[in-house]
């Protein structure tokens, strides 16, 4: 990747992370599923969806997590919600570790953490008015009257761009991109601080995609969210990120801010990813990493490093020693024996 | 060079209860011997159903307009008795879908899959057909192909079940492969390899690719001429550079400018087009984008505009009709 890009509009920095900093922290994370086999349904190994994940989520910004199918980063965005209780580590969510939270005080803590689904077909009761549906969480918690939360559904259904007549009908009744709108309304009425957003964009055509994903900036700023944003779209997740993790079968091998990421990828992975993203540039592509093979199985993953048996570098070190998360300046950490090698002759965004 | 494929004002309609659904409603292209057409557009823009129109595989209540002309080779597809369209289809044009998966059958093997297709149009024997079968295979670069021959298509990965349907489709050496949405449901690493595989194989085989994709990107790489689609009509067409650095219709423009390139940021607003795509039981009178376009004028309420020539590209555009209108030049950040 050239160093020299010059990128016409410069995010701000990200915040200096320090303890207040950090909303949420999450250590050791796993998440397994058994996987159960024959007649008797005996479990004949685990899916290791999350294994070993440390992540901090600073207030205030968003962070992305990307991989392909299988690559556990829907399992990591509910985990860290403890929509799916995990197997091992620990969670830290405001300065309170809420693995250790009784089913009352996580139902208070979860007024403060919110999900907005990809499938908004699914993740919508198709017999609820679209007004109770974005009221269901104020009444959950037993916040405001009747006639209040009313108002705030109104209130709630305006910020998200829609008409306020929409309370009244149901989600069948609206294309994609609005039932996007509505679990959106549905996940801020609460003012949570930490909003996930799985593939919020991903079932959306273009058009309606920029439509959203602006939204969710503006929406950002005037509630003052703090986002983990999962998708598998590497310019979606760039654009709406300040920072980006790159994962591979349950773990992070990557985790940069947004422009030095692309700037300067250090994981074969990562490399590869950002030079198999199509873009509507044509005659770009002269050199294309294209990686063999699919994604091992995460029932078995290889020893050592999980990338190694695709990636084009490998050496013998990366079967015996699983690399960690290594610091390289500029708040960028990557999980590989050789960083920064070029996997392909010229540079992927070389023109 | 020669057409291989001519379509002139295709118009495919479902007449239903609630009335004709125009999904598909006077297009016109054509491709050369060897070309590759790139049809983009979102849901419901009509370029599917293009494709399936151009093979007749159009179910009642859908019709293909008897106005319509598919001409392949000099016999118009259109009109052509069912029986001699079974002897083009799968053997001089083949079509590859978006999920491999439903479109092989669970309870064969691939192998046994490939080599049915190979016997039913072409006269060979049972042997020679498995031997073209394992041939498709390699060429198709599946790893240990005589072993992956009988293995059944849950036993795959996305990416090695679409292999499997490009060699079927290509095992009787078509004219013409008609690709709708080839790798839209796979990961992007494998992606790339069905493209990189896609563009050796017409280098290799001198076929002609229709394909059609929501994904600009898919476009630019593997095409050689786009035809943008919106409310079931070609709005915009040409050369795929031309097409993407100098986009004539403000459809084109918006759509282009909407997605966000590697390395774009949240502080620049993506371009939204406001509004929804219109519903093909009604389409607005004019032009069809004018509901939702930033430069539409009186003009484009009520009049559709035709495509005006405008170098090497034609545009459906008002804007258009004495030449070239000035379009801010697109640009990357990366």
């Amino acid at each position: 990747m050239s160093t020299d890009a010059v990128t016409p509009s410069v995010a701000p920095e990200p915040p200096e992370p320090s303890e207040d900093d950090v909303l949420l922290s999450v250590r050791g994370l796993k998440k397994h599923f058994p996987v159960k086999q024959g007649l008797l349904k005996r479990t004949s190994g685990y899916l290791q969806a999350v294994d070993g994940v440390d992540l901090e989520v600073r207030r205030g910004e968003t962070l992305g997590l990307v991989g392909e199918s299988g690559c556990g980063k829907s399992t990591l965005g509910r985990t860290i919600l403890r929509l799916l209780e995990p197997t091992a580590g620990e969670i830290t969510f405001d300065g309170v570790e809420i693995l250790g939270l009784g089913s009352k005080d996580m139902k208070d803590m979860r007024r403060h953490m919110q999900i907005v689904f990809q499938d908004s077909v699914g993740s919508l009761d198709p017999r609820m008015k679209v007004g109770d549906l974005i009221a269901e969480g104020l009444s959950i918690h037993g916040i405001g009257a009747r006639k209040e939360r009313e108002a705030v559904v109104h209130e709630m259904l305006g910020r998200v761009g829609m008409p306020p007549e929409a309370a009244d009908r149901y989600p069948h009744q609206f294309s994609g991109g609005q039932r996007q709108r509505i679990g959106l309304a549905r996940a801020l009425v609460l003012q949570p601080k930490l909003v996930v957003a799985d593939e919020p964009v991903s079932a959306l055509d273009v058009s309606i995609q920029s439509q959203v994903l602006n939204l969710l900036v503006e929406l950002k700023e005037e509630f003052d969210l703090t986002y983990v944003f999962v998708a598998h779209d590497l310019a979606v997740v760039g654009y709406i990120s300040d920072r980006v993790a790159v994962m591979y079968l349950g773990r992070i091998v990557e985790i940069a801010p947004s422009d030095e990421l692309f700037r300067r990828p250090l994981h074969p992975y990562t490399m590869a990813l950002l030079s198999a993203n199509p873009e509507p540039i044509p005659g770009r592509k002269s050199t294309r990493i294209v990686l063999t093979g699919d994604v091992p199985s995460p029932i078995d993953p290889p020893s050592g490093c999980r990338f190694r048996t695709r990636c084009p570098i490998a050496q013998q070190i990366c079967s015996e020693v699983d690399p960690a998360l290594q610091d390289h300046g500029l708040d960028h950490r990557a999980a590989c024996h050789f960083p920064g090698t070029s996997i392909a002759g010229p540079s992927p965004a070389a023109a | 060079m020669t057409d291989l494929l001519t379509v002139e004002n295709l118009r495919t309609g479902f007449h239903t209860h609630g009335g004709v659904i125009r999904a598909v409603d006077g297009v016109d292209f054509s491709i050369a011997k060897g070309g590759a057409l790139g049809v983009v557009g979102e849901s419901g823009s009509g370029k599917s159903v293009t494709a399936l129109s151009i093979m007749r595989l159009i179910d009642l209540p859908g019709r293909v307009e008897p106005t319509s002309t598919i001409s392949f080779e000099g016999r118009d597809l259109a009109t052509l008795p069912e029986d001699e369209l079974t002897k083009i289809r799968g053997n001089e044009i083949s079509m590859i879908f978006q999920e491999p998966m439903t479109s092989l059958n669970p309870v064969f093997t691939v192998g046994e899959q490939i080599a049915e297709s190979v016997r039913l149009h072409q006269n060979v024997g049972a042997r020679e057909a498995d031997d073209r079968a394992l041939e498709m295979m390699r060429l198709v670069g599946i790893p240990s192909a005589e072993k992956r021959m009988r293995d059944y298509p849950h036993q795959m990965s996305g990416g090695m079940r679409q292999r499997v349907m490009i060699g079927m489709a290509l095992s009787c050496n078509p004219k013409l492969l008609i690709a709708d949405e080839p790798t839209t449901a796979l990961d992007v690493t494998v992606q790339a390899q069905i493209l990189e595989l896609m563009k050796e194989l017409r280098e290799k085989l001198g076929m002609a690719i229709l394909l059609i994709t929501h994904d600009l990107g898919v476009v630019a790489e593997m095409v050689d001429e786009v035809a943008v689609m919106y409310g079931g009509k070609i709005v915009e067409r040409g050369p795929v550079k031309d097409i993407f650095e100098n986009p004539q219709h403000p459809y084109t423009e918006a759509l282009l400018r909407s997605i966000p390139l590697l390395g774009m940021r949240y502080t620049t607003p993506l371009k939204a087009i406001r509004g929804m795509v219109p519903s093909p039981l009604d389409w607005p009178q004019g032009c069809r984008f004018a509901p939702r376009c930033d430069y539409a004028f009186d003009r484009c309420a009520t009049e559709l505009p035709p495509l005006h020539v405008v170098g090497e590209q034609q545009a459906a555009c008002w804007l258009c009709e004495n030449g070239a209108r000035d379009v801010q030049p697109l640009v990357a950040p990366l």
